[in-house]
């Protein structure tokens, strides 16, 4: 034993001399394998999990852009397949096909119908319901199922000319369909199958019969003819040769015994403007729910009765579509929904109108607008005009043999067309599923299979104005969905946007100062002991879920406020105030009882806060009598009282901004401190100063507010307006006490670390600890408090509960502090789970978030790089 | 070794023996009577330390310190480590008090007057002194705005005043030169020395009656030391300057008068010339020889 210790004694002295410099305590250091291998995991630990944070954020980002993208996707189209069979030389009124796409429908203006597959060669077969009786003019509807023919003799049809679909096992099939493939078709002559399964067979069918022979009302033949039809019956309007011109009413009852339709018919005439040099108008329809007829003579000439009552119907306008002379109206057409008539032209123009409200028109007035105006690159005459049964597409056909297909409202382009000859386009049809398109040009006919997309959205439709149907005037509108079939879903993001804006602000506006207040006293003033647990208990406020936040503000705070709306609004103002009047007021204590007193100061301020609460009540009150006529709710839906009032509260935060910067220099100038003054008398006249301060704010407030109501501009419709229980803010108060906690902690943060020997270096200089911190803290903190503001954003903007619950989510863009709005966030929330995946709908709130990720990347990296360049700063200090 | 050195040796080694003894019973918590030279009695004391105990929590740092410090003397405060020199210094202003935990007896008599006294403002006592901390400590912002801080926040807004004194005080911290022509470029960018005139520059722009140095030189290298020390040589005379240092030499080449601090205790307190030349007490001597500390 003791020789080895002798030996290692000896090596370790040997050890020593080698190695002068550093003294080996062991034999021999090295590190161990196990050490190296957790080494290695743990830098592969940290690489992967680093590129995996990168990657999956970026991997949100590519998802929604995936899915956002087709959005912007053109239009697919598919070859022009020439059509099996089609009627040479008949005169084809109306084309149409079925929903399954098995069979191509037309019928001709003598009101015989013609049935033949589209798939499969095969004869047609005719059906003639009215056989015999001269037909003068004939109007089909394919989606309603419902035509109507008007005769010689002034009586009219109305026939049920419907295509039906019947499942059939293979047993029960005529033997053809037993050897076919499934998805194959057969046509047995009149009708087409189609096996569907193994097992089972589809009979798809078409039938014509005539519902309804009226008596003939005026025994001139028909000349023109429109309907629209509705659920308890239909309008028609017949225009007769002679010139007679009748609407009528058709009720339909069932009796529910017997299961017979009755019929109740009211026929009005209508005295309509004449135009004997261009004789009977070439096209006449009723639009809408058949409250506005529209007359229109190939000359340009459109003539607008209104007809909600037709007994008084009246011409309302009397205008000329064409834009220029020369050329002549060759085709019109309602788009569906019946509200738009599309007007093609002679020179390759379809041109769309639309009737709208007159603006601030108490009486209802209407008129007609032109918002949009379409070519074709040829500009060839139109010779046909096609509408989906779906959206607002149609196709125009032309006298050169193009088609070309456009979105109404977005006016985007989904294709142009050629068929193979150089002849007028006679027919067009959209498929009922708007998957194909059947054009008929000289002797031939085409079926072409297209897939629109998402024609109603571009960015253009997205981001700007659109001008939609019935709308005064140029509009960003979301409105996804509505009750009826032939809504038009409207994708304006800039509501939503605008909500998600106006809600941010309205909480920063709020929450800012207060956070960076708090940080400021907490870092600067407050005692340690009392930080170590205040600073948690407002962090502890962030622990709160946002639902609860904002199940809160709906359902307690939004009420409350509502009721006490003026003692809300006046506590803003009095808290503080009689905070700093409490700072006053402590100054006017003699020197000996204010620093005895130091430790107490923060119960002197919270009983100062609480008596701003407390005056809140009066004060709220007396503001509501003076300034708004006694009721504050009326005054603002603007049934009482002048704009004074508002004028000079939304001005008084701005007077006492400038009255502190121009009137307390002024004071200081005027008023000279005696250099042996006692601190009473110091106090009392900073409390002089601040009284004066106040009355120049108001002062100033009340001229400016004067001046402007003078000038005749009202707040109300502006920043403020009519009442809304659930508004921005109230959202601003729960959103802020949500933001508080983030914006303060970041802000605290920031302040504290700001090296020591800065604050000492000021405070050994004379300065008090307020000075100390808004001269030599708060600018060496700046960029750490600007990042909190900007991390708090962040948090703002994508806020989704609060805003949800509490924000009433109307899609309007109004600055008005009292009313509601929709964030980006809280729409996705609202409208994603009803939402069909892949549909426009679905792919544009992907491409909301998308907004709001981009929106919240970009405030988030301004944020960081804020920060980083603020920690290098610090680090030199 | 000359022979003739021989006694003097064995006087070193007595000295090293007796000190050591009686550090020992410092350390063992015996008191011990400031030795104050009689050549403090003949100056006025601007600043007159009394029976001043201090505590940061329940350790004490200072015990019973009577100090009276000479109008328009340099005083230096040395001592080893921990010895209690910078809370000392930094009792004069009150800047201790922003420690949490502190607590104080005795008193600290500025003019004849108490700055502990209930009625007196701790801002308008700080206003009265400048300080030099050890580490540069410029503000953030320009070499301007540095310098006329304490006016600025005096609330002096007249150019010409604030023009004056910045220049005055930069020429009196002997920086004038170095930064005239970039006054307005931010102070971050001096050198390590600068910066610490800058902060000696802006201590003096209120015109203070005493400056305290807390160990001014110890960041800084020795050209920058000799500058600052050559610029304390200029302000003897007008300012009473309490210094506090490491360096034997400095305190030696700068101060007027030294104390001795050791274990929160002043051990001996009189002229420069006769604490490193002839101290009266042992420890003394080997401290300021560099036998311990």
């Amino acid at each position: 034993m003791a020789v080895t210790c002798a030996t290692l004694g000896r090596r370790r002295a040997h050890r020593f001399v080698v190695s002068n410099r550093f003294p080996r305590v062991r034999a021999s250091r090295t590190t161990t394998r196990r050490v190296r291998i957790a080494d290695a995991i743990a830098r592969w630990v940290i690489t992967v999990g680093g590129l995996a944070t990168v990657v999956s954020v970026m991997g949100v980002f590519v998802f929604l852009l995936a899915v956002a993208a087709p959005l912007f996707r053109p239009a697919t189209w598919g070859s022009l397949e020439p059509l099996a069979t089609w009627p040479h030389g008949a005169e084809v009124a109306t084309l149409a096909t079925d929903e399954s796409r098995a069979l191509a429908l037309w019928a001709d203006t003598q009101a015989v119908w013609s049935v033949a597959p589209l798939q499969t060669p095969g004869m047609p077969v005719r059906l003639a319901p009215l056989e015999g009786r001269p037909v003068t003019v004939l109007q089909w509807d394919p989606l309603a199922g419902l035509a109507m023919a008007g005769f010689s003799d002034g009586a009219v049809a109305t026939l049920r000319a419907a295509s039906r679909t019947d499942w059939h096992p293979i047993g029960s099939a005529p033997e053809p369909v037993g050897s076919l493939a499934v998805g194959a078709e057969w046509w047995d002559g009149t009708a087409v199958w189609r096996r569907v399964e193994t097992e089972r067979a589809v009979r798809i069918s078409f039938t014509v019969d005539v519902a309804d022979l009226a008596p003939p009302a005026a025994t001139s033949p028909v000349r023109r003819l429109d309907f629209v039809s509705g659920p308890d019956g239909f309008v028609q309007v017949l225009l007769h040769d002679d010139g007679t011109l009748e609407a009528v009413r058709v009720r339909q009852r069932r009796n529910m015994l017997t299961g017979q339709t009755t019929l109740f018919r009211t026929v009005v005439p209508i005295a309509w403007e004449r135009r004997p040099e261009a004789g009977l108008p070439e096209y006449v329809g009723l639009s809408g729910l058949g409250d506005t007829l529209l007359m229109l003579w190939p000359d340009g000439v459109l003539h607008r009765y209104d007809v909600r009552t037709a007994e008084h119907a009246q011409l309302a306008e009397d205008l000329d579509v064409l834009p220029e002379p020369g050329c002549r109206v060759t085709v019109a057409r309602l788009l569906l929904g019946r509200s738009t008539l599309l007007v093609g032209d002679s020179a390759g123009r379809i041109s769309l109108w639309f009737v709208v409200p007159v603006e601030d028109d108490a009486a209802g007035a209407r008129r007609i607008v032109n918002p949009r105006r379409f070519e074709v690159a040829s500009r060839s005459p139109v010779t046909a005009l096609a509408i989906s049964h779906r959206s607002r597409i149609f196709a125009a056909g032309c006298a050169d043999g193009r088609v070309a297909v456009w979105h109404a409202t977005s006016a985007k382009q989904l294709g142009e067309l050629r068929v193979p000859v150089e002849e007028p386009i006679r027919v067009l049809a959209f498929s009922p599923k708007e998957d194909a398109l059947v054009v008929a040009a000289g002797e031939r006919a085409w079926t072409v299979a297209m897939r629109p997309g998402h024609p109603e959205v571009s960015l253009k439709a997205l981001f700007g104005p659109v001008w939609y149907e019935g709308a005064p005037h140029p509009a960003h509108v979301w409105q996804s969905s509505s009750g009826t079939d032939d809504f038009e879903p409207k994708f304006g993001l800039m509501p939503l946007v605008f909500g998600t804006v106006k809600a941010t602000l309205v909480a920063m506006v709020l929450a800012v100062p207060l956070a960076l207040l708090a940080a400021l006293y907490t870092s600067e003033f407050m005692r340690p002991r009392w930080k170590a647990f205040v600073k948690p208990t407002i962090e502890l406020m962030a622990a709160l879920p946002s639902v609860v936040l904002g199940f809160l503000a709906a359902l307690v705070i939004a009420p409350w406020v509502a009721s006490h709306l003026p003692v809300v609004m006046a506590s803003f103002g009095t808290v503080p105030l009689a905070l700093i009047l409490g700072g006053h007021v402590w100054s006017l204590l003699p020197g000996g009882i204010r620093l005895a007193g130091a430790r107490v100061r923060p119960f002197a301020m919270a009983v100062a806060a609480f008596a701003g609460f407390t005056a809140a009540a009066p004060v709220g009150r007396a503001a509501e009598r003076w300034l708004f006529a006694g009721d504050v709710m009326r005054w603002l839906d603007g049934q009482i009282g002048g704009p004074w009032g508002g004028w000079w509260l939304i001005l008084l935060p701005a007077a006492l901004a400038i009255a502190a910067v121009v009137a307390v220099p002024c004071w200081d100038r005027c008023v000279r401190t005696p250099r042996a003054a006692s601190e009473t008398v110091v106090a009392v006249l900073e409390l002089l100063k601040f009284a004066a301060v106040l009355a120049a704010a108001a002062g100033l407030a009340a001229g400016g507010a004067a001046l402007l109501s003078f000038a005749g501009a009202d707040p109300r419709g502006g920043l403020v307006g009519t009442y809304v229980q659930r508004n921005a803010l109230v959202v601003g108060v729960v959103m802020g006490f949500a933001i508080i906690p983030i914006i303060y902690t970041i802000a605290d943060d920031a302040l504290t670390a700001v090296p020591e020997h800065l604050r000492s270096a000021s405070l050994a200089a004379g300065g008090t600890n307020w000075q100390t911190a808004v001269r030599i803290v708060v600018p060496a903190a700046a960029g750490g408090i600007f990042s909190a503001v900007m991390v708090g954003l962040g948090r703002a903007v994508g806020e989704t509960m609060i805003v949800l619950m509490a924000a009433g989510n109307t899609p309007i863009m109004s600055w008005n502090i009292f009313n509601g709005f929709r964030t980006l966030s809280a729409n996705i929330a609202v409208e994603l789970p009803e939402a069909v995946r892949n549909s426009t709908h679905y792919r544009t709130l992907f491409l909301a978030s998308l907004v709001l990720f981009v929106m919240t990347f970009i405030v988030n990296t301004a944020a960081e790089a804020v920060r980083l360049r603020v920690r290098r700063r610090l680090r030199e200090l | 070794m000359a022979l003739s050195e021989l006694p003097k040796l064995d006087t070193t080694l007595d000295v090293s023996v007796s000190a050591a003894g009686r550090l020992a019973a410092i350390a063992a918590g015996e008191a011990v009577q400031t030795e104050l030279h009689d050549d403090l009695r003949r100056e006025t004391a601007v600043v007159d330390v009394r029976g001043f105990n201090l505590w940061y929590g329940p350790k004490q740092a200072l015990f019973e310190i009577h100090m009276p410090i000479p109008k328009g003397r340099i005083t230096a405060l040395v001592g080893p480590s921990g010895c209690g020199k910078s809370t000392l210094l930094r009792s004069i202003n009150r800047i201790n008090d922003l420690v949490d935990t502190v607590r104080t007896t005795g008193d600290i008599l500025l003019n004849g007057e108490s700055i502990f006294a209930p009625h007196v403002d701790v801002i308008d006592l700080r206003k009265r002194m400048g300080m030099v901390f050890q580490k540069p400590n410029p503000f953030p912002m320009s070499v301007y705005e540095n310098v006329v801080y304490p006016l600025r926040i005096d609330g002096v807004r007249d150019r010409a005043v604030l023009d004056e004194a910045c220049e005055r005080s930069l020429r009196g911290a002997a920086l004038w030169d170095e930064v005239k022509d970039r006054l307005h470029d931010s102070a971050m960018g001096l050198s390590g020395g600068q910066q610490q005139r800058l902060c000696i520059a802006r201590a003096i722009a209120a015109e203070p009656e005493v400056l305290l140095m807390d160990e001014p030189c110890s960041a800084l290298d020795p050209i920058a030391t000799n500058k600052i020390e050559e610029l304390m040589e200029g302000l003897r005379g007008e300012y009473t300057i309490v210094i506090v240092t490491h360096n034997m030499q400095q305190a030696a080449r700068t101060s007027d008068y030294t104390a001795f601090m050791y274990l929160g205790r002043l051990i001996e307190y009189g002229s420069t010339a006769t604490i490193f030349q002839q101290p009266h007490l042992p420890e003394t001597l080997a401290y300021v020889t560099g036998r311990f500390g």
